[in-house]
């Protein structure tokens, strides 16, 4: 008769199935270590997100295409500045694979030198004051809360665009002409922004006798529509513009320089430099309100733009009128359907992001930011013990 | 009245009698029936002990037993025989010791979390004004956010 197993004395060293199993857990735990520190060592992991991150892709393009897009493209920003014009938008948001998002209806109304100012049919009007009105005295300006009939934050110069846009996109896209069409009864040169890696991220319409955008789509990583916002009826000119309401609301005037931004890092205020996804800093604002001081970062790669309210404190729990949702891992709250606007607190501080950019990037730009979901029991401990002690020593 | 032999009966069947004191109980033996009885009896009983080989109590009945018996009294070999070997109350000792320092530092642990919860968090109790930042990053933006459901009159949604 066999024997089941062999005494384990009689086995080479090499062949007992416990030893084996040891050897094989060794050097399974060896290889995903060795992985771990390779991808903490490139930055790949979310805690080295707010470090430089390597090139993954391939350079933009730097030919006569390319020269050309982005000269059509800088004068689209210089007509956003430049020229009076009056028309009515229809504007789309979704979220690529989803079915439904918003759709709104605003009419705009711009002046050379100024900034546009959008209403949707019978409602209060936003107005965005000139580029260079940021004052630097450092005086907060109190934030005025908006009422039932506020502003409409939704079609805030939907095709607006800026050079320093331009600049961004022409750092992280490629940028080419892509032929012609016709946008609210007009001739327009095509313009088609691709991702390094070949995907459209973006096209334009710009109107062919003047450069002001018309039309813009937004795609996402996986060629999704996430965005189009259009103009429906357009007039460009002088004499264009008539009846545009008085502003009722403006951007924050106190802008934070990067010397003041340093001090406030320095006394712990968690405000980061470069996101993920190619988003750079392009604004830094501060205001008031009677919690205490907000701070308002802007982020942009010339197509999304993130914007990240950081102020101290924390959230009550529940958070009225939002709900919770999971969001690359971490517990957020969102405030809207389409959980384009989040908030969550860690570290003592309320983050509240709200963007204009793929979902893919929102998830990267949360993962980035601080969260209390991991050592929260670890905190709990390190208080419960200090308690205590100070209990026997007061 | 004639004094039995006693528990020096049972010392003479195991042998534990010095050669005087066994002349003593032996001659004492010789002219007392009941004694004679006596050691019959025990020398059977002494007999059917050993037939029955290394079987014995378990630790816990012959820890009882033990107890039952009166603190420094002598006790017999035969019990004695029973008493655990030293090295496994040594780990029985151990055991409980580590016993304890396991439940005292569960404990501990138990409480110095429940020491550490109900601490308010730092600062003030914010809630977001989601709508006052919707107007900042849209006039950021030149884009087209969502609107938020929570922004009243935020635009003219088209179903």
């Amino acid at each position: 008769m066999q024997t089941r197993s062999r005494p384990a004395a009689s086995m080479a060293p090499g062949t007992d199935p416990a030893a084996l199993r040891v050897i094989t857990t060794a050097v399974l735990v060896g290889l995903v270590a060795s992985g771990v520190a390779l991808a903490s060592g490139l930055g790949l992991l979310a805690g080295g997100a707010a470090a430089p991150r390597p090139w993954t892709g391939r350079a933009p393009a730097n030919g006569p295409a390319q020269a050309a897009g982005l000269r059509l493209l800088r004068e689209a920003a210089q007509a956003c500045r430049s020229l009076p014009y009056q028309g009515v938008e229809l504007a789309w948001w979704g979220r690529g694979s989803r079915a439904g998002g918003d759709t709104s209806v605003v009419q705009v109304w711009h002046r050379p030198g100024g900034r546009a100012l959008t209403q949707e049919p019978g409602a209060p009007v936003l107005t965005q004051p000139p580029a260079a009105s940021p004052s630097a005295s450092g005086q907060h300006q109190p934030v005025a809360p908006l009422g039932t009939s506020g502003p409409n934050p939704d079609g805030a110069g939907a095709l607006g665009m800026s050079t320093r846009l331009v600049s961004l996109l022409a750092a992280n896209y490629e940028v080419t002409v892509a032929g012609r069409g016709q946008v609210a009864g007009r001739p327009a040169r095509i313009i088609t922004v691709r991702r390094p890696g070949g995907g459209v991220a973006a096209w334009f319409w710009l109107d062919s006798a003047t450069s002001l955008p018309l039309r813009k789509e937004m795609f996402d990583a996986r060629s999704h529509l996430i965005s189009s916002v259009a103009f429906t009826e357009v007039s460009i000119g002088p004499g264009a513009v008539s009846g545009e309401p008085a502003a009722t609301a403006s951007a924050w005037r106190t802008t934070l320089a990067p010397g003041q931004l340093a001090r406030l890092r320095a006394s712990g205020w968690p405000l980061p430099g470069p996101l993920p996804g190619d988003l750079t800093l392009i604004a830094a604002k501060e205001s008031t309100t009677p919690a205490g001081p907000v701070v308002d970062l802007d982020y942009s790669d010339g197509l999304s733009v993130v914007s990240i309210f950081v102020q101290r404190g924390y959230l009550p729990t529940p958070l009225h009128g939002w709900s919770q949702v999971a969001l690359a891992g971490h517990k957020v709250y969102a405030s809207d359907p389409d959980e384009l606007c989040f908030a969550w607190a860690a570290r003592g501080f309320v983050y509240t992001l709200i963007a204009a950019a793929p979902q893919q990037t929102v998830g990267q730009v949360v993962v980035a930011l601080p969260h209390d979901d991991g050592p929260g029991w670890l905190a709990r401990l390190k208080h419960g013990l200090q308690r205590m002690l100070s209990w026997v020593r007061p | 009245m004639t004094r039995h032999l006693g528990q020096r009966l049972s010392a003479l069947i195991d042998g534990e009698l010095s050669d005087t004191q066994r002349e003593r109980v032996l001659a004492h033996l010789a002219g007392c029936e009941d004694c004679r009885r006596e050691a019959a009896a025990l020398r059977m009983l002494k007999r059917r002990m050993h037939a029955l080989g290394d079987a014995g109590a378990g630790d816990a009945l012959t820890w009882r037993l033990l107890a039952l018996g009166p603190a420094g009294g002598q006790r017999p070999a035969a019990r004695r025989a029973h008493r655990p070997p030293a090295p496994r109350r040594r780990r029985y000792a151990w055991s409980l010791a580590a016993a304890g320092v396991v439940t005292a530092g569960l404990g501990l642990t138990g409480a110095v979390f429940l020491a550490g919860g109900g601490r308010p968090p730092p600062g003030p109790k914010v809630v977001p004004a989601v709508d006052v930042f919707m107007v900042q990053h849209a006039i950021t933006t030149g884009q087209v956010p969502a609107r938020p459901s929570s922004v009243p009159g935020a635009g003219t949604k088209v179903p």
